[in-house]
């Protein structure tokens, strides 16, 4: 119950948007979309480099530092997207803010598509905040008929550790065109993507560049999620809105931050995907053993299972709380069934025997091993 | 000095253009002045003085030892919510708790949070005329409007309850009170403040008090928190940072301080909007606040000297202005020279590489008047001035 006028004043409000919340004190971390790890050493030194040249005391260029907005466009210009690095590439502060300002600027009034499942938690508020309707449909079945409307594409996709095969992304960009629909691609982890796995950005396919913003992020590079660093790039007509709210609501991102990510661009999949490989295989390996069905996953970062058989992924999270684990259920993102594990290093040791007990307390007893 | 403007410069009339709000007016003159090599930029409120070393020390230790990498809660790292409400309890006599607290990327994502949490569709928000424009998409955005209550110079641009109490409907559901002010660097005297509180508790309406320039009022100045007054904390959302205080714009932490039930609110709105603060950021701030504060001392001395070398200088100009009393920003009526403000700004970049702001970018009547930062040294405030006396020779009417 509310005791003063601000409480009262806000009493109903932002309730609904999030199931995730920090981790609670003392429960082990193996639920996050990013992996918590120590920011690599090259990082470090060019970011304190860069603070003893006073280059983050004061407010950073508004759309993000040249150099920084350069390698972003460098690395799109890699995969054949064409941006202009002056006026078509902002940083963001972290990529849930780039979501955030993505469709509060683009989904105005409009009806929100989103595949199921899918983070929609992370969609969510900025969809409601711009009058827009967020719905769900199955990439699989018929696709929605519509004119006008806004394509939110997370790829790969933290609600299943997958990213969207080329087929089904042509199918569809097809659609986008058809329907004249505008496109957010959230590409925001594909820097978690296993080397041997292949990302198709929407940006690329016949007549999507003009209508597609794609976010990244450096907070997927392992030990840079706390540095909060994305960015969005694409076509100027959609940049130009999400920019100036942007720039609205921060100003611009935190420049030391930003020299971080700079420094962090070098870094690749190869350089931590083989130890992360090890880690991801060593909850796969629980799974297998309690026969537990999962999808292989395409990041490193994380697996999602199918925890139907053993209650779903509410009971599963609420057994692993119990043994002091923090998992996260699918059913925040409309996959009631699965649970994400993610293979945190710093947490790893701990949380296996833990989820191996998890298993066994709910894998019906005739079925144990 | 020697000066040089671009060979492709805008005429007024495309930079007016360019200009849709007050907000865009000041980018846009902005980005012309970057373009000058020598420009003499007194146009942004960025401190040109460098962060203190003993705060780069602080986030450097945090990169070496690995705290910089652990992502901190929503609501901002727990010792650094604690140290804002010492402060708070201490240096303005706020009773607040750490749960009291949310630490945000920016002293403008506070605002911007805290409109949306707060505002509803068809609500009021009293905003004192004139205003730092940049607030105004976040009230749009919540689909609030302004009723801007103005505050005049022979006041010295104290906002004045009576003025308030003209302007309150069924609808106002807040008042937004910036003190010291920016643009005009006025601050709210004790005694409005007293009379505020008193029609907000009547009124039953919300005070978002934004006191980022708090620790520069200039004597007969006073800073009073108005949530520090008695039934004021229940009803007060105060807004601060750290840009400012400590000459630390880029790294981008400010914080909100009202009741739990609120913070908690808020919190969610932070988590939707962007998660958390950087954390390399915030342990730089947590120096900031917990460790020696006489650089903020030397910041206030700064700005009192460069006050002087301005004031004096546009005195010379045949400029007025209402006596400053806070901020590091000057107000000044150009009406003497027979130049409209955005005129006059326009001449002064062009001709002078001298980056003023017009008042209109901060409210539509403020035809006559320019605000001037503080943030060069001495001698390149001289040297300004001597520019724009070249200008004013060569223009005024």
């Amino acid at each position: 119950m509310a005791t003063t006028p601000l409480g009262r004043a806000v009493a109903e409000r932002g309730k609904h948007w999030l199931h995730a919340a920090d981790a609670p004190a003392g429960l082990l971390d193996m639920g996050g979309d990013t992996l918590a790890g120590i920011t690599p050493d090259a990082v470090r030194d060019a970011t304190i480099d860069a603070l003893n040249k006073h280059l983050g005391d004061h407010y950073a260029r508004r759309p993000g530092i040249a150099p920084l907005c350069r390698a972003v466009a460098d690395k799109l210009a890699e995969a054949d997207i064409a941006v202009d690095a002056d006026k078509d590439v902002v940083i963001a502060g972290g990529p849930q803010e780039a979501r955030f300002v993505a469709l509060r600027a683009l989904a105005a009034g409009k009806t929100v598509f989103v595949p199921q499942p899918a983070p929609v938690d992370s969609y969510r508020a900025a969809v409601d905040f711009a009058g827009g309707t967020l719905t769900w449909f199955d990439p699989a079945s018929a696709l929605p008929d519509t004119n006008g409307g806004l394509l939110v594409l997370p790829n790969p996709n933290p609600a299943t550790g997958q990213v969207v095969d080329h087929a089904t992304l042509a199918h569809l960009a097809q659609w986008a065109v058809a329907a004249d629909m505008s496109v957010i691609a959230d590409e925001t982890a594909a820097p978690l993507l296993r080397p041997d796995v292949a990302l198709t950005h929407m940006a690329t396919l016949p007549g999507m560049a003009e209508r597609t913003l794609t976010l990244g992020s450096f907070a997927a590079i392992p030990g840079m999620g706390a540095w909060q660093v994305a960015w969005f790039a694409g076509a100027r007509s959609l940049v130009t809105p999400v920019r100036d709210l942007k720039q609205a609501m921060t100003i611009c991102s935190p420049a030391a931050s930003q020299y971080a990510a700079l420094a962090g661009v070098a870094q690749t999949a190869t350089d931590v995907a083989p130890q992360q490989i090890e880690r991801l295989e060593a909850i796969t390996a629980l799974l297998d053993e309690a026969g537990v069905p999962y999808r292989e996953p395409h990041t490193f970062a994380y697996v999602v299972a199918d925890v139907a058989a053993l209650g779903g992924g509410d009971a599963f999270a609420a057994c692993a709380a119990h043994h002091g684990v923090q998992v996260a259920s699918g059913s925040a993102w409309g996959a009631p069934n699965t649970v994400r594990i993610t293979a945190n290093a710093a947490t790893l040791g701990d949380a296996l025997p833990a989820l191996e007990a998890v298993l066994a307390d709910l894998t019906p007893k005739e079925a144990q091993p | 000095m020697t000066t040089t403007t671009p060979n492709q410069f805008v005429s007024s009339d495309e930079l007016r253009a360019l200009a849709s709000d007050g907000t865009k007016l000041r980018y846009a003159l902005m980005e012309l002045a970057a373009q000058i090599p020598d420009a003499i930029a007194l146009g942004r409120g960025d401190p040109d003085l460098d962060t203190p070393p003993h705060i780069i020390a602080a986030a450097e230790a945090a990169i070496r030892d690995g705290r910089a990498d652990m992502p901190a809660p929503a609501a901002g790292l727990p010792a650094l919510r604690e140290a804002i409400a010492a402060k708070l309890r201490r240096d303005n006599g706020i009773p607040v708790d750490a749960d009291g607290v949310l630490v945000t990327s920016g002293g403008q994502e506070a605002l911007y949070l805290l409109i949306q949490a707060l505002i509803d569709p068809g609500d009021e928000i009293l905003v004192p005329d004139p205003r730092y424009t940049s607030y105004d998409e976040a009230i749009a955005q919540a689909g609030g409007t302004q009723v801007l209550v103005p505050t005049l110079p022979e006041d010295d641009f104290d906002l004045k309850p009576e003025a308030i109490a003209q302007l309150i409907t069924p609808r106002t559901k807040a008042l937004l009170l910036v003190t010291p002010s920016n643009p005009t660097a006025g601050i709210v005297s004790p005694e409005s403040l007293r009379g505020i509180a008193e029609l907000a508790k009547q009124h039953n309406f919300i005070v978002i008090s934004d006191e980022i320039y708090e620790k520069f009022i200039y004597p007969p100045g006073e800073h009073l928190s108005i949530a520090s007054l008695p039934g004021m904390w229940e009803r007060t959302i105060t807004l601060n940072g750290f840009s400012k205080t400590y000459a630390m714009t880029g790294w981008r932490v400010g914080y909100v301080a009202a009741p739990p039930e609120f913070i908690r609110v808020l919190t969610e709105f932070k988590r939707a909007a962007s998660d958390r603060t950087a954390a390399v950021s915030q342990y730089a701030a947590l120096a900031a606040i917990t460790g020696p504060q006489e650089c903020v001392a030397e910041f206030h001395a700064t700005y009192t000297r460069r006050r002087k070398v301005m004031l004096d200088g546009l005195t010379a100009l045949g400029f007025s202005y209402s006596e400053p009393l806070g901020a590091f920003y000057v107000y000044a009526n150009a009406a003497s020279t027979g130049i409209s403000a955005f005129e006059l700004s326009y001449l002064l970049l062009r001709e002078a590489q001298v980056l003023i702001f017009p008042g209109t970018s901060f409210g539509a009547k403020w035809v006559d008047w320019l605000r001037i930062s503080l943030l060069q040294p001495e001698d390149v405030l001289q040297e300004a001035l001597r520019r724009m006396a070249g200008v004013l020779e060569r223009h005024r009417r």
